[in-house]
């Protein structure tokens, strides 16, 4: 009776979280399978190409065929299934690249395959550019998301096996790109965007600070300013080209810019401020990048003031800085999400995962962008105008001190500002001295070629 | 789905005739006797229902309520009247118990038990603690009135 | 001749279907599998066969309502008994052969005991003193700490039994409920009280001997008996209790999360990937092979999970997959679910019946669950067997107990039938009796 069919109901709830969980199970079964079997020594797998065809990953590589270091750029990025590297794009999607579906078992010749969006030619340029130096670039299509260039030196050359794993220079195994490091001037974007969400364009216009070299903030404690004598008078369109430290420690100590503002804007555009929450991370067809992280506790404070320049504990990786350029360059606020593959190729042939176009948060409003957009392109024009003849690019440079000072990096983040050529770069020189090669000089290369490269075959 | 089904294809193409008409063909086999079986298993239920119709002498309890009579087919050994949600029948009246008498059944012969209720059970008006009951006996908890009766012939299938 | 069942029911259909389940795998060996031993797969085709057709002429003499879940359960045994003959070559597995009788066997001495519940009722003091006897057979028996008792070359697992006396007592308590005695603030039942205690006994005894795995079990027919009582009518719903329970429930769950022992905490948190040749091994290997099987499987015998350790009970479900791919092995899951649905279609007629047969579907699907999801990396890795295919004995006959206990459900014998057929007897008796004594009688 009642209680016998309250039972029974009991009983089909039971057999239908099961049946629930079962087919749960069957279709998870079938479209991780490729990912399982990808880890079984016989399968075999497909290659990876970049946009104009050429290979990125064989993996039967051999040095006869490709020359031995053909792969040295990419080795950090796209890397090899040895198991070596975890957070590349081959060990990412192996279970997309084994040639086998659940259907129709390991097939010896299948058609699987990933359509990389990179470009393997200026990516070598780019990389030959760096000469001696090390450090990383990244170059990416700001309306769609298409990554060109990526790329970090030291690199690995995947065809030496890792028989030299013990002579490879410290951070050859991965990518800076997606790695946090300290962003310099650089910041001062973002600081700049934050006091235009604050205040408003008129107001921050209006500011006025005096650089003299060194800054006393209220704390006690001095700001140096990298012209020994000082800046004088500026406005923010000065002190941004200038890159004037005073300036800054001064905006940041202004009554009218809240620090509570400061910190709810870095928020939006990704930081973690102090500690507070979960580090963020940029998903990049299943590689995984850091995003940004700075502590700011009071504006008075040295630190604080030092964190919203680019120093004392911000973090941001190159990637991330890229990425706010095309929020920036749009003049939405809103970020156009990178991504490395094109499409992918079934076992049997078929197109999948053709990519879309997707976008982040508003990060800061359409106004904010295009007013740091101008201060950025009048930035470019006075100071970096041989990047791209007759292209207007916006530009902010940064030097950012490492292991206590002993080291700096010089960096240079950017947009140029041409519908048909939509592009935003991020690139960094380690351990940089006076005379060497400049952070300029291979945006002047990257941008040069990829222009050749993308405006030739269109 | 076209690429699912293009797949389907090339899978069924490698295999051989043997394999495919085979795993086909055990597949099937094995679906028609889960099918045979759940058959089996409702005609089975008939019998057994046929079997406690006669067990419980093919009884039901009827009652009125706001001029509607009320069914209640007897469909287990052991049966609870009472106030409560989860009693078997529940009676609504405030001058129920919350669990106020069972009935069960052997050899076709209901009994029904007054559970030291506080208003008592009467039948046929007769107050009782425990009593074999008749077809056409009518049963009194407190103001609810239950009528035991052969169910109708329609009913039977 | 017309073979016809106590019952009146036309089986041959659903008879000739069994016979033909058995032979198209068998055939699907014969083509698809790899055949070395020709002698091997002809004593496996006879033992299936024989199996079969020796199980159907003894269900003629059963005197039963229902005979689908026999029917159900060779066919599942039949299946088994070729899955487990194919793993890494062909040859009859003589050992699950024996399982498979045992099962059958215990599957009737189910059936006969549980059938009259009124009867089994009344005998509960002596599954509490069984189940007492198995508690102190795992404390005392096992060697070691470890769920198994050796006895020379046989080795039996008192945990496996325990479970139809555990759903037994669930169902006794939730019967006598009325019976009830005040312990401090709550009425409860002396069958409750001994519910309760019999429950944090298994639960400490399974802690005891590192075998955490059937703990989920032991707690969802627990949790089933408790659903059960707050619903059950003379169970008196008080809000008080329900918020009670959940809230002691949620912190032994906490308590049992946080100290749990650490090889249980590593399961628990456990990427299998990463740690490949390591505690991640087995379950690696087994979705290997579940993805090398694809649908269709490579063929009986031509896997390669039958290298890996407990590849015939904990993973048997991957190694299924991998012979006779993944639509073979969940058609065979749905047989037990099916057989786990009668009960749906054919009610139960009492509620100790509808209580058992809640708990005996509880039992099977959280055992099911946690095999086949644990293989799979649903869940963590717990190394339980999946009934009816995994190999050992003592599970198959828990788990053809249960199976007697679901027919039970289907087919009672009511007192008053019961009272007959023993009126019966000592009639026939005290006939046989005079005409002895008659007969003394003449020769003398």
């Amino acid at each position: 009776m009642k209680s016998i069919r309250r039972v029974q109901k009991l009983m089909t709830a039971m057999l239908l979280i099961f049946f629930g969980a079962f087919a749960f199970l069957i279709y998870r079964l079938q479209t991780e399978a490729g990912f399982y079997i990808s880890n079984a020594s016989s399968v075999s797998l497909g290659f990876v190409y970049d946009r104009n065809g050429e290979v990125l990953f064989d993996p039967d590589a051999d040095a006869q065929v490709y020359g031995s270091d053909y792969f040295l750029d990419i080795g950090n990025l796209i890397g090899d299934n040895s198991g070596q590297m975890s957070n590349t794009l081959v060990a990412k999607n192996i279970g997309k690249l084994a040639n086998f579906s659940f259907m129709l078992g390991e097939v010896e010749d299948g058609k699987s395959a990933i359509y990389s969006t990179l470009d393997h030619k200026v990516n070598r340029e780019v990389y030959d550019a760096f000469g001696n130096k090390d450090g990383c670039a990244v170059a990416y299509n700001y309306q769609t998301g298409e990554i060109y260039i990526c790329l970090s030196k030291p690199s690995v050359n995947i065809l030496n096996h890792y028989e030299d794993l013990n002579e490879l220079k410290s951070g050859s195994l991965m990518c800076k790109v997606f790695y946090p490091t300290v962003p310099g001037s650089m910041q001062k974007i973002s600081t700049t965007i934050s006091a235009l969400e604050s205040m408003g364009y008129d107001a921050l216009m209006q500011k006025r600070f005096t650089c003299e070299g060194i800054y006393t903030n209220l704390g006690g404690k001095e700001i140096k300013c990298h012209l020994a004598t000082g800046h004088g008078e500026q406005n923010i369109t000065e002190a941004f080209a200038n890159s004037c430290n005073p300036f800054f420690a001064q905006l940041v100590e202004d009554v009218n810019l809240p620090l509570y503002d400061i910190q709810r804007t870095y928020e939006k555009m990704g930081y973690l401020v102090n500690g507070d929450g979960n580090q963020k991370y940029l998903n990049i067809n299943g590689i995984s990048a850091f995003t940004a992280s700075t502590t700011l506790t009071d504006k008075t404070d040295f630190n604080t003031q030092w964190g919203c320049m680019g120093q004392g504990e911000t973090l941001v990786s190159p990637l991330q800085m890229m990425v706010w350029q095309s929020a920036v360059a749009n003049q939405t606020g809103i970020s156009t999400n990178p991504y490395l593959i094109s499409h992918i190729t079934k076992v049997s042939g078929t197109v999948t995962g053709q990519a879309e176009t997707s976008f982040g948060n508003q990060m800061f409003s359409e106004e904010t962008a295009s007013h740091i957009r101008e201060i950025m392109l009048e930035n470019g024009k006075n100071n970096y105008s041989t990047l791209l003849t007759g292209t207007a690019v916006g530009v902010k440079s940064g030097t950012a001190q490492v292991e206590n000072g002993n080291k700096e990096n010089s960096l240079l983040t950017g947009f140029v500002d041409d519908p048909s050529f939509p592009i935003a770069f991020c690139i960094q020189i380690d351990d940089r001295v006076k005379g060497e090669v400049s952070t300029s000089d291979i945006a002047k290369v990257m941008l040069q070629n990829l222009h050749e490269s993308l405006c030739s075959s269109a | 789905m076209p690429e699912i089904l293009s797949e389907l294809w090339q899978m069924l193409s490698g295999l051989q005739v043997p394999d495919l008409v085979l795993s086909a063909a055990a597949v099937v086999i094995l679906d028609m006797f889960a099918i045979s079986v759940i058959l089996a298993v409702g005609r089975e239920s008939t019998l057994c229902r046929k079997r406690w119709r006669k067990v419980s002498a093919n009884l039901e309890l009827r009652r009125k309520e706001e001029k509607k009579e009320i069914h209640h087919p007897l469909e287990a050994d052991e049966i609870l009247l009472g106030r409560h949600s989860s009693a078997d029948i529940q009676l609504k009246d405030p001058s129920v118990s919350r669990y106020h008498a069972v009935m069960t059944v052997t050899g076709g012969i209901w009994t029904v038990t007054d559970l030291n209720s506080k208003s008592g059970t009467f039948v046929n008006d007769q107050r009782v603690r425990q009593k074999k009951l008749a077809p056409g006996d009518c049963i009194r908890l407190g103001n609810a009135k239950l009528w035991l009766a052969k169910r109708p012939a329609e009913q039977e299938e | 001749m017309t073979m016809m069942y106590q019952n009146r029911l036309p089986y041959s259909g659903t008879v000739i279907l069994l016979f033909m389940t058995h032979l198209s795998m068998l055939a699907m060996v014969f083509i698809r599998g790899s055949l070395v031993a020709p002698m091997e797969f002809l004593k496996l085709i006879l033992a299936v066969l024989v199996l079969d057709a020796g199980y159907l002429l003894v269900t003629l003499f059963y005197k039963q309502m229902t005979y689908t879940l026999d029917f159900m359960l060779l066919c599942i045994l039949g299946i088994s008994l070729i899955f487990q003959s194919c793993f890494g070559g062909i040859s009859l597995s003589f050992k699950h052969l024996i399982s498979c009788v045992m099962c059958l066997a215990s599957c009737e001495a189910g059936f006969l005991l549980t059938r009259n519940h009124e009867w089994i009722r009344k005998q509960k003091i002596y599954i509490y003193i069984l189940m007492f006897l198995l508690f102190l057979s795992i404390v005392f028996l096992t060697d070691n700490q470890k769920k198994w008792i050796t006895i020379g070359s046989f080795s039996i697992q008192p945990s496996e039994f325990i479970k139809p006396c555990f759903i037994l007592v669930c169902a006794a308590s939730i019967v006598e409920l009325h019976k009830k005695l005040k312990i401090a603030f709550f009425y409860i039942s002396k069958d409750s009280l001994i519910l309760c205690i019999a429950a944090l006994v298994i639960f400490a005894l399974q802690w005891w001997c590192h075998d955490l795995g059937s703990l989920p079990t032991f707690g969802m027919i627990f949790l089933c008996a408790l659903f059960c009582r707050f619903c059950y009518p003379k169970a008196k719903i008080s809000k008080r209790l329900v918020v009670i329970g959940c809230a002691v429930f949620a912190l032994v769950l906490v308590l049992a999360w946080s100290f749990a022992p650490e090889y249980v905490q590593k399961r628990l948190h456990a990427d299998i990937w990463a740690d490949r040749y390591g505690d991640g091994y087995q379950q690696c290997e087994a979705l290997i092979g579940i993805a090398k099987g694809g649908w269709l499987g490579v063929g009986a015998g031509n896997g390669g999970l039958h290298k890996i350790f407990a590849h015939d009970s904990d993973i048997v479900f991957a190694t299924v997959c991998e012979e006779w791919g993944l639509l073979n092995a969940v058609l065979a899951v749905m047989l037990i679910l099916i057989m786990l649905m009668t009960a749906l279609m054919n009610p139960p007629k009492s509620y100790y019946h509808a209580m058992m047969t809640a708990g005996v579907t509880a039992c099977f699907l959280m055992q099911m669950s946690l095999n086949i999801f644990g293989s799979c990396n649903l869940i963590p890795f717990t190394g339980v067997t999946l009934p009816f295919l995994s190999t050992g004995g003592s599970s198959m006959m828990s788990c053809g107990f249960l199976v007697g206990m679901l027919k039970a459900g289907q087919s009672p014998l009511f007192q008053h039938e019961a009272m007959k057929r023993k009126k019966q007897k000592e009639r026939q008796k005290a006939k046989k009796s005079a005409q002895k004594s008659r007969k003394k009688v003449n020769a003398s």
